[in-house]
């Protein structure tokens, strides 16, 4: 397998709706020849959906420490699942079900993984950020702030918003990865958008009396 | 705004449940919002977190993992265990080196290799580390490198030099604490030459100026090869025998003031040979005046310069030239000259109390008569083959042989266009400032209160640069600035307090006050004025004394500002205070009243006509404010008994009330400054003389002052001082210089020569001013008439006057009035406006030393 050139930075643009074919769906293609046996199908993936997925981990709030294994998890998984189960619907829902799915088993895990974890060596982790002045000053800035306030949302809302608004994924592909009718996917999409404007006004509310006092 | 209802506002919030991203709201919840401060805060958030998603850059994966992943993913398909997790591979090769290291010169090298050490262990450490010390070796490799670069040697040479002279006004010894000059004896020294060095930084030429310092002497060139050299101990001026020039390996080694000073005498194969009429020309000196030093060192061998001796030819100063090289067109120069050596008939004023203020911090009309001319496109004006801005960007300020200081914030220099008389002459004296080179570093924090003027609907061109405006504001605030935004005109108040300005907040605002301004006005409206007092006294209030002076200011955005007396006195009163007041007109306004209005304030007036340059204005005005480098400078110009003034060109006297309003300001930022930087206060008294105040001063800036005035005979002419606030020392700030005239006939050195350009600068900007002036009154032949004037003038000065017949700034100022002349004999109608702006451009231009637009 060559590697593959990195792909675009770019949101994933609205596609139409419809069963997977080859003719209409790159994405199914690429995983019909990969199952097929075609050894370049799965690099094509790869360079598709590497940056969509990385930046779905980091959204969502995955640790640095823990984000390039999770990566590679979710790719693991799409390479044996395309072999082994292939998706007879959308490929696009379906892959990114999966890196839904990695995540949420993340979390639950992290839960536990917080009480039995020794300390980790401070070289190997990727230090999260820290709460000096220039620190919080800087979140202050709303997009670096709003970031923040991502990872603190319900996970069900985080994964929509994130899926929707940041992703630029379709809302109706979004129905079909997280299993729910679109209008559950824009009720949380905009429960998720006001929780962060409430959340912006509390804190430029705190702010404020600090800075009078 | 008040908070309505409870249920209204959980209304608003279930509304917001199923409202999608950019849909507005209805009628009656958008009166809600206005009306509820809550409400609007949310409303105003939501719209920020959209605008901060729509923003949320993509996240890349990194190449390396990607790459990792496909290698992974490649064993997998082999079959092949799979890979161990990228933390604990290790490269082959590393390993292999590190058993090499640890197996022999296990000792020494493991110390010198610990990083690499690190990296076995703890591998992005060991990175971090290999790479720091690259970087280190890089460092000092290139400094090392650096210091092995070769530098310029210029040998330098003068046949004659004067020194300084004591104070001419109470004989005491004065200090130039700015320029850092002792005085001494007046003296006629020997022969002066020199060695310097050059590093990579100056800029050094044969020809042209240029500056090398070495510690030990300085020297200035102009482009006709005359010298002005300074040494620590005094200045020297002289003519410049010779400039050689040579690249060397870094030098260090001494120079021997002493052995270069004999150059001339012990080496003249160092020297040019004197050129072929250099005999002549010391015969024709000889004619008229006895032999001096530099014949002398003629026959020592020493070049001595073509410039000719002083010649008296009908009463006029001429700079020596054979009657047989003049020509006809010098009779326009000869009348020119005339009058201004002419010392009876003349209407003398008072040589004391308050003069205006002719340094105007950033002159504002620069920019908006360039942004008009950029407005015009590319059309060109008539067959100059140019448009008319690139006609008035032909017109610059002449250099000013000024340096800037280098242990203060201002330079006081101090020169006239004569050297020395027999008797009674008009002099006209010349008083240089100079900034010091631009500070870096941040601004600091501000305070800034917008004031916007509603008192009138605006268009949907001004509403969209309001907009644009206040977007700009926001993106330019820093974490610690705070800014408010009141409103004059209908609802007005403040809209938003100071720490709440946000984009949200200010398109909430906007909307609501733009549609209200359609509607019927109330009766009673807030006036801009009050609105303006209110903002001061806020920001008054909110100002931190720590802070430097000036980090607190309103600023006033109006399409159409009517002035009254009120508004410039809130302006004033909020200045004296330390808060300037800078004024923002958009689109067509008026610019007098806007300039008034920033004058009253001591601020700046900027003009915004395209919404688009709104972050380049904001950035500008924000900017400014860490560029000045003196404050409340006072300048003080003492004429010697005897020296009478005709006038100061460029200003006016000022009457009492502006000149209380000027000591009023004074002292204000004397005492503020007092308290804020521990600078002493010392504006208390007035000694008399006549008066200059500058409010602030700008880095790199230089400026100068000419004053028309009549000597009485040789001695003394004036005594300058400049008192101000050094905001680079933190520290009261004193320069003192004087001028006195020699008993002689001696010509215009480089220094006079200077100054009279300045007099022909000041002429030109004139001649463009007034033909500006004629051509918007439809009178195409008065503005020819003006410039033609000017054309003759320049053309017969530098007939009359040899040693400007070569000077490039002064061939580069009458080809442009040439070209101006073209450019009014061939202007088709639609073109006329953009020559108008073109005109009165390039006049303006001729006086400002820094663009706007670097301000």
């Amino acid at each position: 397998m060559n590697p593959a050139a990195q792909s675009t930075p770019v949101k994933i643009k609205h596609q139409a709706d419809g069963e997977a074919s080859s003719d209409e769906d790159p994405t199914a293609d690429a995983l019909l020849r990969h199952a097929q046996g075609d050894p370049d199908a799965f690099a094509q993936i790869v360079t598709m959906y590497s940056s969509p997925i990385y930046g779905y981990l980091t959204r969502c709030g995955v640790h640095p420490a823990e984000r390039d294994d999770l990566f590679q998890d979710i790719l693991i998984k799409v390479h044996r699942a395309a072999t082994e189960h292939p998706p007879t619907g959308p490929a696009r829902p379906w892959l990114f079900t999966i890196a839904v799915n990695t995540v949420r088993s993340h979390f639950r895990k992290a839960k536990v993984r917080k009480v039995v974890q020794l300390q980790a060596d401070p070289a190997k982790a990727e230090s999260a950020p820290s709460h000096t002045p220039e620190a919080d000053v800087a979140t202050r800035q709303t997009v670096s702030w709003l970031e923040a306030e991502i990872r603190k949302l319900p996970l069900d809302q985080r994964e929509v918003l994130v899926l929707c608004a940041v992703q630029g994924v379709d809302q109706k592909e979004v129905a079909a990865t997280l299993d729910m009718p679109v209008n559950t996917v824009k009720t949380k999409l905009r429960r998720a958008r006001l929780a962060l404007a409430e959340a912006r006004c509390r804190r430029q509310l705190v702010a404020s009396r600090e800075e009078q006092r | 705004m008040t908070h309505v209802s409870h249920d209204a506002c959980a209304d608003l919030r279930q509304h917001l449940l199923a409202l999608d991203e950019g849909q507005p709201l209805d009628t009656i919840r958008a009166e809600h919002v206005a009306s509820c401060h809550a409400c609007a805060d949310l409303y105003a958030s939501l719209m920020e977190v959209d605008t901060a998603l729509s923003e949320l850059q993509p996240v890349v994966a990194p190449p390396e993992l990607v790459v990792r992943t496909l290698a992974r993913l490649d064993s997998m398909n082999a079959g092949s265990v799979e890979a161990e997790s990228d933390l604990e591979t290790q490269p082959g090769i590393l390993r292999g080196i590190f058993d090499l290291v640890f197996g022999g010169f296990a000792p020494l090298l493991r110390s010198l290799f610990w990083p690499l050490r690190q990296w076995r262990v703890h591998p992005k450490l060991g990175s971090a580390l290999v790479a720091a010390s690259a970087v280190c070796g890089l460092l000092v490799f290139g400094s090392l490198f650096a210091m092995r670069e070769p530098a310029m040697q210029v040998s330098v040479a003068s046949p004659e030099m004067d020194r300084d002279q004591d104070s001419v006004m109470d004989g005491q010894d004065v200090t130039d604490q700015a320029t850092e000059r002792s005085s001494a004896e007046a003296a006629t020294a020997p022969a002066f030459a020199g060695r310097g060095e050059r590093g990579p930084e100056n800029g050094l030429a044969t020809a042209g100026d240029f500056w090398e310092d070495d510690d030990r002497f300085a020297y200035h060139a102009n482009v006709d090869s005359t010298t002005v050299a300074t040494r620590g101990e005094g200045e020297v001026t002289g003519s410049i025998a010779a400039v050689q020039e040579r690249t060397t390996p870094a030098v260090r080694e001494p120079i021997d003031i002493a052995a270069a000073q004999d150059a001339p005498n012990r080496d003249r194969s160092a020297l040019p040979a004197p050129p072929d009429d250099a005999e002549e020309i010391m015969q024709q000196v000889n004619r008229v005046r006895p032999i001096t030093p530099r014949r002398q060192l003629m026959e020592q061998g020493v070049r001595v310069p073509t410039t000719p001796a002083v010649q008296s030819v009908s009463g006029i100063d001429t700079d020596g030239l054979s009657d047989g090289r003049r020509s006809s067109n010098t009779s326009a120069a000869q009348i020119f000259l005339r009058n201004h050596e002419r010392t009876t008939g003349l209407h003398f004023q008072p040589a004391r109390g308050h003069w205006s203020n002719t340094y105007v911090p950033g002159d504002p009309e620069l920019r908006s008569l360039r942004q008009r001319l950029v407005d015009a496109g590319a059309m060109t004006v008539g067959s100059t083959g140019a448009t008319g801005l690139e006609l008035a960007e032909a017109s610059q300020m002449f250099r000013q042989p000024f340096d800037a200081p280098r242990r203060s914030a201002l330079a006081l220099y101090v020169s006239a266009d004569q050297r020395a008389t027999e008797g009674e002459r008009r002099v006209l004296l010349q008083v240089g400032l100079r900034g010091a080179a631009r500070r870096g570093g941040t601004r600091p924090p501000m305070n800034v209160a917008l004031v916007l003027d509603l008192t009138h609907p605006l268009a949907a061109d001004d509403q969209a640069r309001v907009r644009a405006l206040l977007e700009a504001v926001g993106a330019a605030r820093d974490a610690g600035d705070r800014v408010s935004l009141s409103v004059a005109g209908p609802r007005g108040g403040v809209l938003i307090a100071p720490g709440s300005f946000r984009h949200g907040q200010v398109q909430v605002a906007l909307d609501q006050l733009f549609r209200d301004a359609e509607r019927s006005t109330p009766a009673v409206a807030t006036s801009l004025d009050a609105a303006l007092r209110v903002s001061l006294t806020s920001l008054a209030a909110n100002q931190d004394p720590t802070r430097s002076i000036g980090s607190s200011f309103a600023l006033v955005i109006t399409p159409q500002l009517v002035g009254s007396s009120s508004l410039e006195r809130a302006a004033h009163v909020g200045a004296v205070a330390g808060i300037p007041t800078s004024v923002v007109g958009l689109g067509d306004a008026a610019l007098p009243s806007l300039d008034r209005l920033a004058l009253a304030g001591q601020g700046r007036r900027r003009l915004l006509t395209d919404a688009g340059s709104a972050p380049e204005l904001v950035r500008a005005e924000f900017d400014a404010i860490s560029q000045v480098v003196a404050r409340a400078i006072r300048l003080r110009i003492r004429l010697a008994p005897g020296t009478r003034l005709v006038n100061v060109l460029g200003s006016r006297r000022l009457d009492a009330q502006a000149t209380a309003r000027v000591r009023e300001a004074e002292r204000s930022i004397d005492q503020r400054l007092a308290r804020s930087l521990g600078i002493q206060a010392d504006r208390e008294q007035d000694a008399g003389g006549i008066t200059l105040f500058i409010p602030a001063f700008y880095a790199n800036d230089s400026h100068v002052i000419l004053l028309d005035v009549v000597a009485s005979g040789p001695g003394p002419i004036a005594e300058v001082s400049a008192r101000y606030k050094d905001l680079l020392r933190l520290g009261n700030g004193e320069a003192h210089s004087s001028l006195r005239l020699a008993r002689g006939t001696r010509g215009r050195g480089p220094l006079e020569r200077a100054v009279f350009k300045n007099l022909l600068a000041h002429e030109l900007s004139v001649a463009l001013s007034q033909a500006a002036a004629s051509l918007s009154a439809g009178d195409s032949a008065g503005a020819r008439a003006r410039l033609t004037a000017f054309s003759e003038l320049s053309r017969g000065v530098r007939e009359l006057m040899p040693a400007l017949a070569m000077d490039h700034e002064l061939a580069a100022d009458f080809e442009l009035a040439q070209r101006y002349d073209l450019a009014l004999q061939t202007v088709m109608p639609p073109q006329r406006v953009a020559l108008v702006d073109s005109l009165r451009l390039a006049s303006r231009r001729k006086n400002v030393s820094v663009p706007i637009f670097s301000r």
